[in-house]
């Protein structure tokens, strides 16, 4: 279980975050939703330790984020961001074990851990001894996640993870992701401006609106009750394809005419 | 018990050891477990022919003796050679009472040739030996057979002769010594004449179409053209009167060695040293050759000399230019990387380091070598026991590793700042200490840019590494200096020629090594 306790933080004048108090069950996956600039980063940033929140504690299984345990902390967090932030110079082997070296692990059980976790996320066997230059995007994305879970944490953060990824790749990563969480029953904060993606890949969503909590709920309840115009207006904003066609577009309908004569 | 993947002190001990045995310079790695007989003394010489030949005198009539003396031959300027002796880093060398007068006890009280002697001694704790017979200073010279036409013997015959035509040397014309008070104290009443370069004014002397030159007393040339050298009968030109001089402590330690460097007193005239100058400058004779000659035909010693062979001599420039390279390159990577580290980590300390590295990068070569030789000559006697290390390859080694820190601290600075905020955000993010993520994720990202930094800092060594031979370090400056001197172009080939193949052969293995070390994942 995560707890944040009243967490905010300023980069000078401006207010990132106001005062947010948050829990995230064990077991559960949580989308932090928002527009650009929205504090949804910089929130996983401090539950990282990446970045010192101004006030407040974050506190992971009841144990206190501090500077002197941060790096044991973080050996219970998998992060993986949005474009992967795999290291260039490490085949992707070197890339996913390199805590195991670092922590001076047996080799067999290092190369047991790999194989299980590339079996976990599909890799295919030909990319292991390759470098992060020579890969897709999608597959840059799988070996992401594959060091994120290697030393199995607690939980598993997530900061827009599809966002570099064509829309074919992405949906079917997002299924693969879902599938994932759900047989790992890890805790997962996933970071995302897609409302379809939260929805899809998180059982609750966070809100957040200029460094504040707009609003909490399922995909549903955001949906059906917005707790205010701004929610209703980022739902909107994202409307579906399928939604776009409804609107009556005179080039688009023009043009089909066109083609029916 | 059970595999595990090798840690970082590993690499890092292997590395260390190899850069410190490589630093090591090569006559200590091919003479370990021998014992060492280095030449107790060692006799100094300036950078040009009469110096040298007077230097290989005197190591030559210590051989004979059998008492090892090294000679340290070719060293540029008055200043260098000077502070190897007062740093006891050489025994003796010799000097003019001139020089020493105008450029190192700079007093215009003392004028006397006892004087002079009373206070070097005084001052610096040296002995000046008595005149070794000739005096080379400037004069004007005339073709004979002008000269004779003309019936002038004596400068002072030259007022009244309004119409003659002169071509003087640069230096002369600009010296505050030189032209404008010669002409004014012997009443020479004509423009001043354009500086030329003074090979030229030879020329000119000799084709006609210039009647009187500037000249120097004991030059090779006085015989090969038949100049006469007027004489100086107002006496204006300085004495310049040839000299040995020795630290005083050499009384004490080798009496033999100080009873032979006093008997070439008065042994030397001016014809002599002109022809032995010819015998090098014209005959192409090595100085040694010429010494010997001396020592056989003048003194009744004979002694055995190397024969020079050029195989030997760029081998052995090589074996020196290596050595300055390789021991200032690795020196250098020993301590830039780091100082690199700290530039990028600690930005007010990183700008003062690049500062002072580039602060020190203006320093010009001469002047750095000059500063460094007390230094280390008080080092080597202090605090490792040993003489003469102010005129070992040292100083030169320390000058090439100040030049060479910049590229590599800079590239490395660079390398380690331009890595990409994500990346290092997911190094932190994985939970590795500072120093792994320094060692495992900064460094090998760094690596092309300083490898490339490296490789800037050695090419940059070897046309540097030629400075050397400045104050007698060896290297294929050497060559290069004398050939410029002896204006003998095969000489400076075979210095020009082997130092640029070197550079060529430096940039290739450079960039195989970046081959083998830069990851395949960072290469475009």
């Amino acid at each position: 279980m995560l707890n944040l306790e009243n967490i905010s933080k300023r980069f000078g004048d401006t207010v990132a975050l106001h005062a947010t108090s948050l829990t995230f069950k064990s077991g559960s996956t949580t989308a932090l939703l928002g527009p650009s600039g929205c504090g949804k980063s910089t929130l996983l940033r401090i539950i990282m330790g990446l970045l010192p929140s101004d006030t407040g504690a974050v506190y992971l299984d009841n144990e206190k984020l501090t500077p002197e345990n941060v790096l044991k902390m973080r050996h219970r967090m998998g992060y993986m961001i949005q474009d992967g932030g795999l290291f260039p110079h490490l085949t992707i082997r070197q890339n996913v074990c390199l805590m195991a070296s670092h922590l001076n692990w047996e080799l067999e059980k290092t190369s047991d851990r790999f194989s299980e976790l590339a079996k976990l996320t599909h890799l295919p066997q030909a990319s292991f001894d390759r470098f992060p230059s020579e890969l897709s995007g999608g597959q840059r994305q799988r070996v992401s996640l594959m060091r994120a879970l290697f030393l199995d944490p607690t939980i598993v953060l997530l900061d827009e993870p599809m966002g570099a990824l064509d829309p074919l790749i992405r949906s079917e990563l997002q299924h693969e992701l879902q599938l994932i969480f759900s047989s790992l029953g890890k805790t997962v904060i996933v970071v995302t401006h897609d409302i379809a993606e939260a929805g899809f890949l998180a059982s609750e969503i966070v809100l957040l609106k200029a460094g504040a909590i707009a609003q909490i709920g399922t995909l549903r309840d955001l949906v059906k009750h917005p707790s205010e115009p701004f929610v209703e207006d980022f739902i909107n904003a994202q409307r579906s394809p399928l939604e776009s066609l409804e609107i009556t577009n005179p080039i688009a309908s023009a043009g089909q005419g066109r083609a029916e004569q | 018990m059970k595999r595990r993947a090798a840690g970082y002190w590993m690499p890092i001990s292997i590395l260390l050891m190899v850069l410190l045995v490589g630093f090591l310079p090569s006559s200590w790695i091919l003479n370990f477990g021998k014992s060492q007989s280095s030449p107790e003394f060692k006799v100094g010489s300036k950078a040009f022919t009469e110096n040298v030949i007077l230097g290989d005198l005197v190591k030559l009539i210590a051989k004979s003796e059998n008492i090892a003396v090294e000679h340290q031959a070719e060293i540029q300027g008055t200043q260098i050679v000077f502070q190897y002796l007062v740093t006891d880093a050489i025994d003796v060398y010799p000097e003019y009472i001139g020089t020493i007068r105008y450029e190192i006890l700079k007093d215009r009280n003392i004028v006397t040739e006892e004087e002079v002697r009373t206070a070097m001694l005084e001052r610096f704790n040296l002995v000046m030996t008595k005149p070794i017979g000739f005096e080379n200073t400037y004069a004007m010279g005339m073709l004979e057979s002008r000269a004779d036409e003309l019936g002038i013997t004596k400068v002072s015959q030259l007022a009244s002769r309004v119409n003659l035509s002169y071509s003087l040397g640069q230096e002369f014309v600009e010296r505050e010594d030189g032209w404008e008070k010669m002409s004014a104290t012997y009443g020479i009443d004509i423009p001043k004449p354009n500086g030329n370069d003074h090979a030229l004014t030879y020329k000119q002397l000799e084709s006609g179409s210039a009647d009187v030159i500037d000249i120097y007393s004991t030059d090779s040339k006085i015989q090969t053209l038949d100049i006469r050298v007027l004489e100086d009968d107002l006496n204006f030109f300085p004495s310049y009167d040839a000299v040995f001089l020795y630290r005083k402590e050499l009384e004490e330690e080798n009496p033999q060695l100080v009873k032979l460097i006093k008997s070439f007193e008065g042994k030397i005239d001016n014809r002599q040293m002109i022809n032995l100058n010819a015998r090098c400058e014209v005959d192409n004779k090595f100085e040694a050759e010429v010494a010997q000659e001396f020592l056989s035909d003048q003194m009744q010693i004979d002694v055995e000399i190397e024969t020079p062979s050029i195989v030997r001599d760029i081998f052995k420039n090589t074996v020196q230019h290596l050595d300055l390279v390789r021991m200032s390159l690795i020196a250098c990577i020993i301590v830039a990387i780091p100082l690199g580290v700290i530039a990028a980590k600690q930005k007010l300390i990183g700008q003062a380091v690049l500062g002072t590295i580039g602060v020190l990068q203006t320093i010009p070569g001469i002047a750095l070598l000059v500063m460094l030789i007390a230094p280390t000559e008080w080092f080597g006697r202090n605090l490792v026991g040993t003489k003469g290390l102010g005129a070992s390859v040292i100083p030169v080694v320390i000058a090439l590793f100040i030049y060479s820190l910049l590229p590599v601290v800079r590239n490395t600075y660079t390398g380690l700042t331009m890595i990409p905020g994500n990346l290092l955000e997911s190094a932190d993010a994985l939970g590795l200490t500072r120093w792994a993520k320094l060692w495992r994720i900064e460094l090998p990202l760094a690596l092309p840019s300083i490898l490339s930094g490296i490789k800037t800092a050695a090419i940059i060594n070897v046309g540097f590494a030629c400075l050397g031979a400045m104050i007698g370090a060896g290297g294929f400056g050497q060559p290069i200096f004398s050939g410029v001197r002896l204006s003998d172009t095969n000489l400076i080939l075979q210095g020009a020629i082997p130092a640029a193949v070197l550079a060529l052969m430096v940039q290739g293995v450079f960039e195989i090594i970046e081959r083998i070390l830069v990851p395949k994942g960072l290469k475009a």
